[in-house]
């Protein structure tokens, strides 16, 4: 999306918009992701040790 | 606070789960383009989200403080990786909610931040008189900080 010449308040909000959706959605298909279900699995057993 | 932890990924990922078992995801999405791409610091700028990633409750998250807690320290992680960096925040207003957004995104700054950062506030308006809050943080002693001042304010400006 680069330019060169200066850009509208319009195109700035809606590239904005469009990327918070998209990364909105990213998260809902994180959470299928070993990457995810690993870091999260670390957190809850660091929490079990805490809890203990 | 929660403990929280970092995934990483193209956009940063941080995870953490609420003694209730809301699961909240952050991410920085690295975005060249927003104030000036050709600019040299056009590599620090970063769009912050935080969205829930589960939340099996069957209700709506509730006003939580170590959240605001946790958000804080994320940020100062995400600052600790690269001091330089620039984080900006837009506040949907899809469902005419976006002044809740701001104000639980300043009081995950004004509670918890140190007096390293700061943070400017600005409101873009489209051509249809939509109102957009949006924020950036940024640490005080960022050596291209006028700049990026100035820029900022620029794309508020930016229809006329």
């Amino acid at each position: 999306m680069g330019t060169k010449e200066k850009r509208t308040t319009d195109e700035v909000v809606a590239y904005l918009l469009k990327s918070k959706k998209e990364m909105q959605d990213e998260i809902k298909k994180d959470i299928h992701t070993k990457e995810f279900q690993e870091a999260l699995q670390k957190l809850r057993t660091k929490q079990q040790q805490k809890n203990v | 606070m929660y403990n929280f932890a970092f995934i990483g990924g193209t956009n940063n990922s941080y995870v953490f789960e609420t003694s209730n078992g809301i699961v909240y995801e952050i991410k920085f999405k690295h975005s060249p383009y927003l104030l000036n791409d050709n600019a040299e610091y056009s590599k620090l700028i970063y769009e912050f989200v935080i969205d829930v990633a589960i939340n099996n409750s069957g209700k709506k998250p509730t006003l939580d403080v170590a959240v605001s807690e946790t958000v804080a320290s994320i940020f100062k992680d995400f600052f600790t990786k690269n001091s330089y960096n620039i984080c900006i925040y837009i506040c949907d207003s899809s469902d005419g909610r976006q002044e809740i957004r701001r104000r639980k995104f300043d009081d995950w700054f004004y509670k918890y931040q140190t007096d390293s950062f700061m943070k400017l506030d600005e409101v873009l308006v489209d051509s249809n008189q939509n109102r957009f809050p949006i924020s950036m943080v940024i640490l005080k002693d960022n050596p291209y900080f006028k700049e990026i001042v100035i820029a900022f304010a620029d794309i508020s400006s930016s229809n006329k």
